[in-house]
């Protein structure tokens, strides 16, 4: 019973809370679902963040700080990933910048070439050397105090209103000190010259000038930038100067505005002005008077030349080693007893390959010829006969030896021989020319035989028939009967004297077949005669009575 | 450090170059004066624990045919209203220049220096004067350049009183 009224109440319990707190339970499963579920979560993280990251910003740096290793690690994987898209999405920012410092360079390469060549070797150089060792000051000094154009010694940033001083910068730190009362005193300067001569009108003063010193002044609609130089400053840097007042007029508006003398925020302004604290030397001033550094210039033109010019060269000597070549290969491609089938390139070496006849000119000979180099050519050339008649005409000389005595000649086919030969050595020739192929008949009808002038002619150099193959069937054009050779008696004392060289005291007379020998004349050379006088085929007997060996050695 | 003009001011002969001489750092000489009616002067002073550094722009001295220009008053941020206290007219001198300095800079802060406070005998200023200055709400100090007295003080209060409270 007791029980039954516990379940009773726990019901009610649950009744009553159902119907008080029903509401809130649903809220807090909903809390607890937020909380719980990571998705949801993200939502509403992304709902703030943009505003999130603003606020932040604004507040202090520290986002930056914290995202900065984050956007490095993302970076350095997005170009290991792909370098192209991050290369794509700079190259409008790398373009421009690689340029300004390529121009940069090559503006300060051919200043300092210009001055290079300007200091070196003029006769002003020297000069300077001979100061630089009179005075004992290093030429470096010498060369600036001479060429120096002008030097921007200081600049004064000035608050218009009130004439103080905003910042200042000098090149000499022991300025400084005065810098503030100077800067008003030039306001006053100013307003004084203003009152005097200007009127009511709102012009400043530009300029100042004593000497070698000059103060140039910008006036902005509430800063005034005097800068002090000594020499001549180029009409470039007034513009300079211009561009700063304009620029640090845009940034500090609102701080010049508010100015109540705290110089403090005006700190800043040292990356401005610092440009403006520069110097400059004669070699530069006179190259931006002619608006371009000339010698360099043509330095870079003459050098351009050069190139062209040995590059030209180049292009010229290749053309001319082709034209070279071509005519060589038409030359050899014209000469008998050579056939060229291929010619190829291969490592800067031509290889030629084809057939020669081995009594045709050597290729590799006619090279040199043609001014080409005969190690870049290799020929690979297989033996052949050719049968062009030069070289079967060359080919019948070889075997057949003519004495000087004998032309030969070829045409059509038909080998013609002329001249003065012996039987022996005709007939001899005739034989073996009919092997050389190329040679369809031969001709000797021209031919004088010649009754043996000396017994053993002309056989130094007999032809091995033997060697020959069975005679060929050809036709020799022959005289049926050989012409009988007329010689006179004076004819044969030549011969005799050409073969038997007698002394001076020797007389020789030849008369019918006998020869007559008469004077003084050593025993050895007697002995000679008498063994060798039968070789002149007329001479029969041989008179030696009147001839005497008295007295001779 | 924070800077700020002042303009001393008054009729001529009343002391104003004597006042700084001999207590500003003077980088140009008194010829300035004469030639171009302004010679600027530094002082730095320590006030409420900041440092000062007044520009004084000591202007020449009110006459009647030589007015002082207006364009040394731009940018002022305080006067040194200098009277001399031997010469009664040099009040007069002093409220018509006061005067002048309003209509330019509009409200700027004034500190009266009746100087050659030495000179006690010739001593002219009387309580009726005294009376018509303290209108102004102005500070008014005796002040003697051949002796210091209260010079220092001088600079020093001008310089408060251009300080944001």
């Amino acid at each position: 019973m007791s029980a039954n009224s516990n379940q009773n109440n726990e019901a009610a319990m649950q009744e009553l809370r159902k119907l008080l707190f029903e509401k809130e339970s649903v809220r807090l499963d909903e809390l607890e679902l937020l909380l719980r579920d990571q998705k949801l979560h993200a939502q509403e993280v992304a709902k703030v963040l943009a505003e999130a990251v603003k606020i932040r910003n604004q507040k202090d740096d520290e986002l930056g700080k914290s995202l900065a290793p984050t956007i490095e690690k993302s970076i350095k994987e997005s170009i290991a990933k792909d370098p192209k898209s991050l290369s794509d999405a700079l190259f409008p920012v790398m373009g421009p910048a690689i340029r300004k410092s390529i121009n940069n360079s090559i503006a300060e390469m051919l200043q300092s070439l210009n001055q290079t060549l300007e200091n070196s070797f003029s006769v002003q150089g020297m000069k300077w050397r001979f100061e630089a060792m009179r005075t004992s000051k290093s030429f470096a000094e010498v060369v600036m105090l001479n060429t120096l154009v002008y030097r921007v010694e200081q600049v004064f940033l000035i608050h218009k209103e009130t004439g103080l001083l905003l910042h200042h910068l000098s090149f000499d730190p022991a300025l400084n000190e005065d810098a503030d009362v100077v800067s008003s005193m030039l306001t006053a300067v100013q307003d004084f010259i203003q009152d005097s001569f200007a009127g009511s009108t709102d012009q400043g003063i530009e300029n100042l000038r004593m000497g070698d010193l000059e103060v140039i002044i910008e006036t902005g609609p509430d800063v005034v930038l005097a800068v002090v130089c000594r020499g001549t400053t180029p009409r470039s840097f007034n513009e300079k100067i211009q561009e700063t007042v304009e620029n640090i007029q845009q940034l500090y508006t609102v701080e010049f505005k508010e100015f109540e003398g705290e110089t403090e925020p005006f700190q800043s302004m040292n990356e401005h002005l610092q440009p403006l604290l520069v110097s400059d030397f004669k070699g530069n001033a006179e190259s931006d008077k002619k608006g371009s550094p000339i010698k360099a210039i043509i330095a870079v033109v003459l050098l351009v030349f050069i190139i062209i010019g040995w590059w030209a060269f180049g292009e010229i000597e290749d053309n001319q080693k082709q034209d070279q070549w071509h005519n060589y290969l038409q030359k050899i491609h014209n000469e008998p007893g050579i056939i060229i089938t291929n010619i190829q390139q291969l490592d800067g070496k031509s290889i030629i390959s084809g057939l020669r006849d081995p009594l045709s000119t050597d290729p590799y000979t006619l090279l040199s010829g043609f001014g080409l180099d005969g190690s870049n050519v290799i020929f690979h050339m297989q033996p052949y006969h050719a049968l062009q008649e030069p070289l079967v005409l060359k080919r019948v000389a070889q075997l057949i030896l003519p004495p000087k005595s004998i032309q030969i000649t070829m045409n059509n086919g038909t080998l013609t021989i002329s001249g003065v030969a012996s039987e022996i050595w005709l007939s001899q020739a005739e034989q073996a020319a009919l092997y050389i192929a190329g040679v369809d008949n031969i001709d000797s009808s021209q031919v004088s035989i010649l009754t043996s002038v000396f017994k053993d002619f002309p056989h130094d150099r007999p032809i091995k028939l033997d060697a020959l193959p069975s005679k060929p069937k050809k036709a020799i054009i022959r005289n049926k009967k050989p012409q009988k050779h007329v010689v006179t008696d004076e004819a044969i004392l030549k011969r005799i004297i050409a073969l038997l060289k007698p002394p001076a005291t020797v007389q020789l007379v030849y008369s019918k077949g006998t020869l007559y020998v008469s004077g003084k004349a050593s025993e050895s050379w007697i002995e000679f005669a008498k063994n060798n006088f039968s070789r002149v085929e007329e001479v029969d007997s041989f008179h030696t009575s009147n001839l005497s060996s008295k007295g001779m050695q | 450090m924070i800077q700020k003009k002042i303009c001393i001011l008054g009729a001529a002969g009343v002391g104003k170059t004597s006042l700084t001489a001999q207590f500003v750092y003077s980088k140009f000489s008194e010829k300035y004066l004469s030639s171009m009616g302004v010679k600027i002067d530094r002082k730095v002073v320590h006030v409420d624990e900041t440092d000062v550094n007044l520009m004084i722009w000591d202007v020449h001295g009110e006459e009647k045919y030589k007015k002082i220009p207006t364009s040394y008053l731009r940018g002022a941020s305080g006067i040194l209203m200098v009277i001399d206290g031997t010469r009664i007219d040099t009040v007069a001198v002093a409220e018509e220049v006061r005067q002048r300095v309003l209509d330019k800079l509009g409200d700027v802060p004034f500190v009266y220096l009746l100087n050659k406070s030495d000179l006690q005998d010739a001593w002219s200023i009387n309580e009726n004067i005294m009376q018509q200055l303290q209108v102004t709400g102005s500070p008014i100090l005796l002040t003697s350049a051949k002796t210091g007295d209260n010079v220092e003080t001088a600079f020093s209060t001008i310089a408060k009183a251009m300080l944001p409270t």
